[in-house]
């Protein structure tokens, strides 16, 4: 199989617009005939289908949220980055552009990126124009900050809510369209699997929460807006329903899985206190500029943090990373505190948290200063675990948070199958290796607001509206072989719940597929997968039917599918022999802990082609090209 | 930490519910409580019992989807909390923990602990947005906001949709929730111009969707876990009455 | 009627008769400050605003008071029913946190307040209750006028009617508590600042209100005022 990305040629600067005035256009009278189904009410499935319903098309929005507005894109903090140059500190479309490539580590393509940052812009005037409040200086402009791995000012943010104002922007678009009637959002129901006729994606089998019935909706193109896979890790700061399961389906129907080992951990999340816990919960980024990262010298010091004096501290960044410190990049901060975990030495009751000690800070600059600074945050510590952050450090822990690869898109964002589209996190396309601090936001509603309804009409062009009805038989099909798959789970009747397996699961890919991987530990996970997975299917204890609101079997069928893409996952990880951005191979790494990449062999997408079950799946490239950016190593020194 | 627990249950929307009880040991104080609930459903999936239906997606009180009625209040005792941010350590070891899912007459128990809340929805339907299209707009900071605006816009904008509001209100209104959206568009200048329509028709379809009309008992602004203020009701008061006498003219 | 079938636009109306029959209120309690002025004062007030001068003016306060109070007790009793429908349970216990006993009774304290008005209009209007007490079972004063102070002064002194009204005013107490603020916040009046002030100066207002009215009753019991 040759992956033609589509990208297009020329000068970087125009290739958006010359390739977006040679897309097909279909007359506003003929749009109506055409439906499309968005999958995911998020960022990007949310913008997309308001847009698309505006335009004409007829729109089947799903989600399996109770209302389009709760999908997670809601839970961003941070801020949306714009290349404004608002406040002239030098920033540009092309800086924007530098370092998002740059902070991908090289492995994305390098024309996407361009018409991201190009569209940075306009995503900053359309919000606002649906009333989203950014925050605003006394002048009555907008205000910026600065955010991690950028050199310039350009993040807008609605205080620590920014996904959620983004997000109700969408939801508010979509629920305009709704009151017009082009678009029709169905809740509760969840895709479960996609259906192909003559090859081309032309619509979906869902499950409805409520009622446990399968319904087929049909449609001329198919939009996947699912998000991404931070919670097969179990732990994550993901929502407790995000799931791989959406995206899995379209991968077993042929699409390709592009770069699944590109995970992101955030180094600073509220700290994991047993496997109990549901989720882990973010703390922003910023705290690190005044908090000192340690943990005691002595393994198993069960001392209460502020009796342990100086001499039996271990500053492990400030020792390791003199020059950066605690302010060492995330990749680095996390492993760090993996390894003094790992070692005997992490704090908490369950031993995987390292101290974030705001004493000297509040010494130096007095208590008012460090309030005005981190006051919210510090409450919010304060009424999750418990604690005084002024009084007794904080416990951190790193956390899955973000998935960098998904399905594989070309220029068009659509995937290898005709008709199937990804948007947002759940395609692979613009972030490489990592993926910067507030570009999420931006890459979803780039993907839904600007680029997917233009080159969708590009394919839809070539289609006959309406062509397939629910009654093909192509939907019988696949009803009757999702159905057997769901009775199989309800029927395994053994002793296992699925949470059992979940953490199972999830704490085999954090220790093995984690912060840190080898050719030793990958291998072991890829043996122990197939185990769980077989376990899974002879002892799952379920209760209830199929035919009813069963929320333990909507989590055994999602964790079916996460134990089936643990293993792509895997398996791409120990394919890529070098370390980049997130991916960090401890066999590849310079002699002082950096990520060591190796781009005379490496510099490609990895994408996964499903050969059926059991099978191993694979592998297709598609090489990258650098033709602005220069690949030299990433260097935050 | 060992709890007590009565929790309601019903298998339908049209089956008679009522309490079960239950025990919990071995709770730990960092637990949240739907955490301890998820514990208390591992062990009755084991002994084979279905286990408690709630809904429940970000847990960290952004999201909007969980909501029960804890020991009385929507959301529990603490102000400013959502269910899932409730944390076990404040509770007394050994106390009688009551939960119950939001009532209202708009918000239909579909099982146990979770209730349907289209209305809201189609609340939001009927107005709560700007009718800006995707497009080319002029440039974000051609339209001067003032700071002050953009800060009350934002404290209404920071709603959740989570609907303890009609949970705990003695009419189940759901005035707060549409006030804090008119406050939220009304008062920044891209959601000016459809203030008017906007106070009549959402008011109009959260009377059709079956929510009650306020009382100002003001019960809502005590459990609203974002702290949207009551002062955004007597906002939409006056919005509804311009609105009202520029229709008559 | 789009302004009526909102439920914004009925609560409107159900403030703005509560406004006017508060004011009324204000009003009557200060026409009957003139009880505790002596015989001639309240005696001369009463002719005077019975007098063929006012007569006019009277009937049409008394045709606006009536309307405003139809259409509260409609308005209230449909926006009870509505109110109940949208909330048939709230569950097993609630705790309340702001509503307080007077928001949560108006409608009752509503009804009881018909009633008593009723009996109110009965006594010293329609003069068809306690007849013996009524101002025409008395002679005029000394000026020839209707003795309504003998009539009022007698009538305070059975411990059974003093109370009735002193426990009425208590009603009355308790639904302005809630309604004089509630009335404002429906027709829009509070910012973020005048919110909290405007609560605590209706609560004060209705207390202040109900207690003069009680002063009446009071002043005759305790022999303040007598004949």
């Amino acid at each position: 199989m040759t992956l033609d990305g589509k990208v297009p040629s020329g000068p970087i600067e125009t290739r958006w617009a010359r390739h977006r005035d040679h897309l097909r256009l279909i007359s506003p009278a003929n749009k109506r005939r055409y439906t499309v189904i968005v999958v995911g009410t998020g960022l990007g499935g949310g913008s997309a289908s308001a847009t698309l319903a505006q335009l004409g098309y007829n729109v089947l929005a799903f989600c399996y949220q109770d209302s389009a507005r709760r999908a997670h894109s809601i839970a961003a903090q941070g801020g949306i980055n714009a290349a404004k140059n608002y406040v002239g500190d030098g920033d540009s479309v092309y800086r924007l552009f530098y370092e998002t490539v740059k902070g991908g580590d090289f492995r994305s393509r390098e024309s996407n990126v361009y018409r991201l940052a190009e569209l940075s812009g306009n995503i900053i005037d359309q919000c606002v124009a649906q009333g989203v409040p950014f925050q605003r200086e006394y002048s009555g402009e907008l205000s910026t900050r600065s955010f991690g791995g950028a050199l310039v000012s350009r993040t807008l943010f609605c205080r620590g809510q920014t996904g959620q104002q983004l997000l109700l922007g969408c939801y508010q678009a979509m629920m305009r369209q709704a009151s017009e009637g082009r678009l029709k959002v169905f809740p509760k129901k969840e895709m479960l699997d996609l259906v192909l006729v003559d090859g081309e994606a032309k619509g979906i089998l869902v499950r409805d929460l409520t009622t446990g019935e399968y319904e087929a909706y049909a449609a001329d193109a198919v939009v996947i807006a699912t998000g991404g896979y931070a919670s097969v890790f179990n732990l994550s700061t993901n929502a407790v329903g995000s799931n791989v399961g959406a995206i899995m389906r379209c991968y077993k129907k042929g699409a390709l899985m592009a770069n699944p080992c590109y995970t992101q951990i955030h180094p600073t999340c509220i700290p994991f206190a047993g496997w109990f816990q549901s989720k882990l919960i973010l703390m922003s980024e910023s705290l690190r500029n005044d908090g000192r990262v340690w943990v005691p010298k002595k393994k198993g010091d069960k001392r209460p943090p502020n009796e342990i004096p100086e001499s039996d501290r271990d500053y492990y960044l400030e020792r390791k990373y003199p020059s950066y410190g605690n302010l060492a990049p995330r990749d680095i901060s996390s492993r760090a505190a993996k390894e003094a975990c790992d070692d005997g030495r992490g704090v908490g009751p369950s031993g995987y948290a390292v101290y974030l000690d705001f004493r000297d800070a509040i010494q130096r600059h007095g208590r008012k200063v460090i309030e005005e600074r981190y006051g919210n945050l510090f409450e919010l510590y304060d009424h999750i675990s418990g604690e005084d952050p002024y009084a007794q450090p904080m416990k951190i822990y790193p956390a899955s948070h973000y998935a960098m690869g998904g399905l594989w898109v070309d220029y068009n964002l659509m995937s290898n199958i005709p008709g199937l589209f990804v948007i947002g996190e759940a395609n692979f396309s613009d972030h490489g290796a990592n993926r910067l601090g507030a570009s999420a936001l931006m890459q979803g509603l780039a993907d839904g607001y600007f680029v997917l309804p233009y080159t969708i009409g590009d394919y839809l062009a070539t289609t006959q509206p309406g062509k397939v009805k629910p009654d093909n038989l192509e939907f019988q099909k696949v009803k009757e072989e999702d159905e057997a798959r769901i009775n199989r789970l309800i029927s395994i009747k053994g002793s296992r719940t699925v949470l059992d397996f979940r953490i199972e699961l999830g704490r085999l890919l954090w220790e093995n597929v984690g912060m840190a991987r080898s050719e030793e530990s990958l291998t072991k996970a890829l043996e122990e997968i197939p185990r769980i997975r077989e376990a899974f299917w002879s002892d799952l204890k379920l209760t209830g039917s199929e035919k009813d609101l069963n929320q333990q079997l909507e989590r055994a069928w999602r964790l079916s599918e996460a134990l089936d893409f643990a293993e792509v996952l895997t398996l791409d990880a120990r394919e890529r022999r070098e370390s980049c951005g997130a991916h960090f191979r401890v066999e590849h790494q310079t002699p002082d802990g950096e990520a060591l990449r190796n781009d005379a062999e490496y510099t490609y997408v990895a994408a996964w082609e499903y050969k059926g079950e059991g099978e191993k799946p694979e592998m297709h490239k598609e090489p990258l090209t650098f033709e602005v950016v220069q690949p030299t190593v990433r260097s935050y020194k | 930490m060992r709890f007590h627990l009565k929790v309601w249950r019903q298998e339908g929307p049209e089956a008679p519910g009522r309490f079960f009880d239950y025990d919990v040991d071995d709770v730990i104080p960092e637990m949240s409580l739907l955490e301890m609930l998820d514990k208390l459903n591992e062990e009755l999936i084991k002994k084979g019992t279905p286990p408690i239906v709630f809904e429940s997606d970000c847990r960290e009180g952004i999201c909007g989807t969980c909501g029960m009625v804890v020991n009385g209040s929507a959301h529990g005792p603490q102000p400013k909390t959502t269910t899932c941010e409730i944390r076990m350590r404040h509770f007394q070891d050994g106390e009688t923990i009551t939960i119950e899912p939001f009532r209202a007459a708009a918000f239909p128990v579909q099982k146990d602990l979770l209730v349907e809340r289209a209305g809201l929805d189609k609340v939001i339907q009927a107005g709560g947005y700007t009718s800006a299209y995707t497009g080319t707009h002029a440039d974000a900071n051609a339209i001067l906001v003032p700071k002050d605006d953009q800060e009350y816009a934002m404290d209404a904008a920071a709603c959740i949709g989570c609907g303890a509001c009609v949970a705990a209100c003695p009419n189940s209104s759901a005035m707060l929730f549409v006030a804090a959206k008119i406050a939220h568009l009304g008062t920044l200048p891209q959601g000016m111009p459809e203030e008017p329509k906007r106070a009549l028709s959402m008011t109009e379809v959260m009377q059709e969707e079956g929510f009650g009309a306020c009382s100002n008992h003001f019960e809502c602004q005590a459990v609203c876990p974002k702290g949207i203020q009551v002062e955004t009701i007597a906002r939409l008061n006056r919005a509804f009455l311009k609105a009202s006498l520029k229709r008559r003219a | 009627m789009a302004f009526l079938s909102n439920p914004i636009g009925k609560k409107m109306l159900m403030a703005l008769t509560g406004v006017i029959l508060f004011l009324f209120l204000v009003a009557h309690l200060l026409g009957n400050t003139t009880v505790l002025g002596g015989p001639g004062w309240i005696n001369a007030y009463a002719e005077h605003i019975h007098s063929a001068m006012f007569a006019p003016l009277l009937w049409a306060a008394r045709v606006v008071l009536l309307a405003c109070l139809g259409l509260h007790i409609a308005l209230g009793t449909l926006l009870f029913l509505e109110n109940t429908k949208a909330a048939p349970t709230k569950g097993t216990f609630v705790t309340y946190k702001e509503a307080g006993l007077s928001s949560r009774t108006m409608f009752y304290t509503g009804l009881l307040i018909l009633a008593y008005l009723i009996y109110h209009l009965l006594h010293f209007t329609l003069h068809s209750v306690h007849t013996s007490l009524s101002v025409s079972a008395f002679p005029p004063d000394a000026e020839g006028r209707p003795d309504l102070f003998r009539s009022i002064a007698l009538s305070f002194q059975r411990p059974g009617i003093a109370g009735t009204y002193l426990l009425a005013m208590a009603i009355v107490c308790l639904h302005t508590f809630h309604g004089v603020f509630s009335s404002l916040q429906t027709l829009g009046l509070p910012g973020k600042a005048s919110l909290p002030v405007l609560k605590r100066a209706g609560q004060v207002l209705a207390t202040l209100l109900a207690a003069g009215f009680a002063l009446v009753p009071v002043a005759v019991l305790t022999g303040w005022i007598n004949l």
